[in-house]
């Protein structure tokens, strides 16, 4: 029987593969959800599913995409808001 | 729309947001936009037209385009040149260059005469 620390669901289960070919049990933090636009709720390309500590491992470009409001908003969205910006945008025009 | 000293906001990528100006129409969907974006062809569904239109030459530098983005009364930064001027750099030292590898040859061979 395991530990009873590992009875509970707390932790998720990754079955490893060791090099003598038996499969282990490893027990390891749950992830965190994935980021998601403050907009429209679909989940972010481009942003990783990691726990922060590994996510911060990571180098800037890696964890959220290269453009204005990138891991906050989706692409579609944020295209939708500078169209909005545009069309506001008063330029003299001489 | 897309004509010569037209302004633009780009709307998709790393510039979203950036106003620029279209210096050349290279065909129907694409266009070459300078100004507060990196210089570069676009595509126009990348972009959303201003209402605004200023007199430019085709192929224009940058310091013509960030004077009239001026003169549309849009704050102009300076761009960094990308050039970046060579550094010296400390060469790799071999443990065994040339010279130095023929004189320790030497040394060798003046231990064994001596012997």
């Amino acid at each position: 029987m395991v530990a009873p620390r590992y009875r509970s669901r707390a932790l998720r289960r990754v079955f490893v593969k060791t090099p003598g070919g038996r499969v282990n049990v490893h027990y390891k933090k749950r992830k965190p959800s994935g980021a998601k636009c403050r907009e429209c709720g679909t989940v972010l390309r481009g942003v990783p599913r990691e726990i922060p500590s590994k996510l911060k491992r990571l180098a800037k470009s890696e964890r959220r995409p290269q453009r204005p409001y990138g891991g906050c908003l989706c692409s579609r969205c944020m295209r939708k808001f500078f169209v909005q910006k545009a069309k506001e945008i008063v330029l003299k025009n001489d | 729309m897309t004509k010569v000293g037209q302004a633009v906001m780009k709307i998709a990528g790393r510039d979203a947001g950036e106003i620029g100006i279209i210096i050349d129409v290279i065909n129907d969907n694409y266009v070459l936009v300078d100004g507060m974006t990196r210089r570069r062809k676009c595509n126009i569904k990348h972009l959303e037209f201003l209402s605004a239109e200023v007199k430019v030459k085709k192929n224009a530098p940058y310091s013509e385009t960030a004077k009239a983005l001026e003169s549309l009364g849009i704050k102009v930064s300076e761009k960094k040149e990308n050039k970046k001027e060579a550094k010296e750099r400390p060469r790799k030292t071999r443990k065994y260059d040339r010279k130095e590898k023929s004189a320790a040859d030497n040394k060798k061979a003046a231990k064994k005469n001596r012997k």
